[in-house]
């Protein structure tokens, strides 16, 4: 989970070198200020790093960057 | 000269009929909620309060004196929180307009509708209104809402209805980059960024085992789209044809009922999608594997278009009958849709990036 998380916050990071601040589990991802193509961009480079696919409609419900390590958690989990 | 009273002046298709009417030498007034505007009468006033906000005396000053009232105020928005916002500009507003038309006496009233009160019905005549079609959001239904009101309306009325609206038919400049045609466009052009800014970060191979690829032309092999009627009719006008047509048909003498500006003959959705395709630069391929590049492309194209998807998937057609018979010779048919025309449009789009 804490491997997700850093995952998470790596790419971020490497994605948005403009970033000011701290980037952390709790961290909203409306807050990032990324539009919409960023973050489906940062989706499919998580889909690939873990090799899984997630649904559609968990993607824009997830409010942070924990949420979403949770959705990715369960799904490797289920794998 | 015509004296003519003006709703929406300042708005994209409103300053460009102002703008049409006043060079060519006729009186305009226009209800303005900000500013004046140039070379116009400008009475402040809002469409969305009773007799739009005009005064006792404002009406007593103008009655009588205007031939044709064009009322061109209306919001658009697609999504699905605008209720109470197009509610109040759009029938409300069309009920304020018409009741101020009564109180200044003017001789004849123009509304501009909207081709999307055909909803998802797949033919509509300038003789239908509620044939059992399918409203699919409150644009839509506060349009209809407003045909409605106008129908009923005793005295002289006209609606025209109007498909989408595209850039100026010889520069391809617009203001407006809102509607279907040009959404579903900046949805393969943003795509197609973001798929080459990952591309040469370094995700080429990965790309290329889902045959989504680069040539070295920089056109894009794209294994998904968006769902769309290809066959179904490009119903778009160019901006100044638009302007130019409501101009002419609120001069012509007694012009009544619902008329329908649009292409006598429009070229197909997928026609125009090729064409426009091919000058962003990319090539529709058939499915690949999949994976998650083309899970990004198709989440991406469906979000950008998420409002345009069943205008895409379903367009009506509309026929066009009335409308040369009633102008006669003041009707001009609407430039060709031809692939320079499209061309333009989408360079244009793409130097203001779609904004």
């Amino acid at each position: 989970m804490v491997d997700i998380v850093e995952t998470i916050g790596g790419l971020v990071r490497a994605e948005l070198p403009g970033l000011v601040g701290e980037v952390t589990p709790d961290t909203r991802i409306a807050d990032l200020g990324v539009d919409s193509l960023k973050l489906l961009r940062l989706i499919a480079k998580l889909e690939k790093r873990f090799g899984i696919e997630l649904e559609d409609d968990v993607i824009f419900e997830v409010d942070t960057l924990r949420g979403l390590a949770d959705v990715i958690a369960s799904k490797l989990a289920s794998a | 000269m015509a004296r003519v009273l003006v709703t929406g002046a300042t708005g994209w298709i409103g300053s460009l009929v102002t703008a049409a009417l006043t060079r060519a030498g006729h009186a305009v007034t226009a209800i303005v909620r900000g500013p004046p505007i140039d070379g116009v009468t400008c009475v402040r006033g809002d469409v969305t309060v009773a007799l739009a906000g005009w005064s006792a005396d404002a009406i007593a000053a103008h009655a009588g004196a205007l031939d044709v009232m064009i009322h061109l105020a209306a919001l658009v928005r697609l999504d699905a929180t605008s209720g109470e916002a197009l509610a109040r500009a759009n029938v409300d507003g069309t009920r304020h307009a018409l009741a101020l038309a009564d109180a200044l006496a003017v001789r004849r009233f123009v509304h501009v509708s909207s081709a999307s009160v055909a909803g998802d019905a797949r033919a509509f005549a300038e003789t239908d209104l509620d044939v059992g079609q399918t409203l699919r959001n409150d644009y839509e239904r506060t349009k209809l809402r407003a045909e409605q009101l106008v129908a009923a309306h005793p005295g002289p009325t006209a609606i025209l209805r109007v498909p989408g609206v595209v850039g100026d038919s010889s520069t391809g400049a617009t203001r407006s980059y809102d509607g279907t045609f040009y959404r579903a466009l900046a949805a393969y052009h943003f795509v197609r960024e973001e798929l080459a800014a990952e591309w040469r970060a370094g995700e080429r191979e990965a790309m290329e085992r889902e045959a989504i690829r680069f040539d070295a032309a920089g056109v894009l092999s794209l294994p998904v789209e968006l769902a769309c009627d290809r066959a179904g009719p490009c119903a778009v006008v160019p901006q100044d044809w638009l302007a130019d047509t409501i101009v002419a048909f609120a001069l012509a003498p007694a012009a009544t009922g619902t008329f329908h500006l649009v292409q006598a003959a429009p070229p197909t959705i997928g026609w125009a999608l090729d064409v426009a395709l091919a000058r962003l630069g990319v090539a529709l391929v058939p499915p690949g594997s999949g994976g998650p590049w083309t899970r990004f492309a198709r989440r991406s194209l469906e979000r950008i278009a998420r409002h345009q998807l069943p205008y895409l998937a379903a367009a009506p057609r509309l026929t066009c009958a009335r409308l040369p018979a009633i102008l006669g010779a003041a009707y001009t048919p609407c430039p060709p849709f031809d692939r320079a025309c499209v061309e333009r449009l989408v360079d244009r789009a793409v130097e203001a990036r779609f904004a």
